[in-house]
């Protein structure tokens, strides 16, 4: 009888009495029996329990717990992505990064540019710009009015509600209030652009537009006088005097009575308000009454 | 899993029953297969959570299937194919008679070098007769959790048997 075929069939558990009687007489028969009845000592439930069902489940139910935090923990993260896409997206596109400056009543500031340009801003002004394509495109607009000194380089434009001044280096004034507008260039060429128009100023020359009318004439050169505080105008409308007078102080002036629209030629301080009124209205036989920075100017009495 | 109006498992007596009747044999058999290495206990345990998530996707005729295979992947994925062997424990002796150290001494021996002959089984030889006489489970029922017939595991184990009486003729 094949050994072989014994060993399979007492493996399978089919074993006759006779065959038994040769498996028992085979050499290795001890072997066998020893390795398998030894087997036991490796059993894996010597060495590991199993845990019965109720471990399981509450390993299930104690694991909710982490992931039904998470299930508001995500939908949170794609709200705060979406919202981190949304400002990038308007600060790329639209914000471009502006810069404004901006001065109140009777405040006079004085702003350096990134290429050491440097602006002073007069009261109630504001610039704006974007600093961040300053070295490719030196604009900025301008509400108000500016004194520039402007670093030698490319370009340099200064846009207004009115026109468009464009320097290479220089230094310039400009005043666009309402529908006042004028430039004086101090040193260098200012070139002015105003309805699709161009004129170039040279030292000591002024260009103003006033209600539509362009006009031009010197000054006296070195710096604007509002720098110095004081304000100095020639041939300028009375209102416009007015207007920068009330800048100047926060107060607010009433000249319902007089001619508000007759050129004045002289200026006024800014750090003194009963000289400055003074100054303003004797010259023109006017008088002024101030109430708690409510003036009110008229004709004298005869 | 006899109830057939249920096609999957997420009644929890349902599975209760598979957890019952499946983790003692599927601890083993990991066991068996890893050569004692991991935390069977523990991979046994999370194939289950997995099937609980799945319930919905597998019927209680499938779970054995599903829950052999997603273990022994788990397995393979956290181990490191590094030579261990199998332990062993030793007899508590029967009688005074057999308790002398000369005995003892020869129990250690044979069972050390067992041990050392079953680390040169092939993972399927050790597997199928480890099933076989260790937890004495029958050829068809390895066959079953396998996943192969019973021929197959007849000669895995008879392999395994010849693999085991070379290595330790002489022995006795």
């Amino acid at each position: 009888m094949d050994k072989d075929y014994l060993i399979k069939k007492w493996l399978s558990d089919t074993l006759t009495e006779e065959e038994w009687r040769e498996f028992r007489g085979l050499d290795d028969y001890n072997l066998l029996m020893k390795l398998s009845g030894k087997a036991k000592n490796f059993g894996a439930s010597n060495f590991i329990e199993t845990d019965d069902f109720q471990t399981l489940k509450n390993r299930i139910t104690d694991r909710k717990k982490p992931i039904r935090k998470l299930d508001w923990y995500k939908p949170l993260l794609r709200i705060a992505a979406i919202m981190v896409l949304a400002f990038g997206t308007y600060f790329a596109f639209f914000s471009n990064n502006l810069t404004q400056i901006e001065s109140s009543n009777g405040e006079k500031i004085t702003a350096i540019l990134p290429d050491a340009t440097e602006v002073l801003l007069n009261a109630v002004s504001e610039i704006e710009y974007n600093e961040r394509e300053w070295d490719e495109k030196r604009q900025l607009s301008l509400e108000g009015e500016a004194y520039f000194k402007v670093a030698k380089g490319s370009l340099f434009e200064v846009y207004t509600k009115t026109g468009k001044i464009g320097v290479l280096g220089t230094q310039f004034n400009v005043k666009n209030r309402n529908d006042f507008f004028e430039v004086v260039c101090y040193e260098g060429k200012v070139r002015v652009t105003y309805l699709g128009k161009t004129k170039d100023l040279i030292p000591g020359y002024l260009y103003r537009v006033i209600k539509g009318n362009v006009s031009m004439d010197t000054v006296r050169q070195g710096q604007p006088d509002w720098i110095k505080n004081s304000s100095s105008f020639k041939e300028v409308p009375y209102y416009e005097v007015l207007n920068e007078m009330e800048r100047q102080y926060g107060i607010t002036i009433e000249a319902n009575s007089i001619d508000s629209d007759r050129l004045f030629n002289g200026g006024f301080v800014h750090n003194d308000l009963v000289e400055a009124l003074r100054s303003i209205t004797l010259p023109l036989g006017l008088q002024y009454t101030n109430e708690s920075n409510k003036v009110v100017i008229k004709n004298i009495a005869r | 899993m006899t109830n057939n109006s249920k096609d999957n498992v997420c009644d929890e007596e349902i599975f209760s029953d598979i957890y019952r009747k499946l983790s003692n044999d599927l601890q083993g058999f990991l066991y068996y297969k890893f050569n004692g290495r991991g935390d069977c206990h523990d991979k046994m345990q999370e194939a289950f959570i997995k099937l609980w998530d799945h319930c919905k996707t597998v019927s209680p005729a499938k779970a054995k299937a599903f829950l052999y295979k997603v273990s022994s992947n788990m397995m393979l994925n956290e181990l490191k194919h590094e030579k261990v062997v199998l332990k062993y424990t030793l007899d508590k002796p029967k009688n005074s008679t057999d308790e002398t150290p000369e005995f003892l001494m020869e129990e250690e021996q044979f069972l050390q070098k067992y041990q050392a002959a079953l680390a040169t089984l092939t993972e399927n030889q050790r597997v199928a007769f480890l099933l076989f006489k260790a937890d004495g489970k029958s050829q068809k029922e390895i066959a079953e959790m396998l996943g192969v017939t019973r021929r197959v595991v007849e000669s895995r184990i008879f392999n395994a048997f010849k693999k085991l009486r070379d290595k330790m003729d002489g022995f006795i």
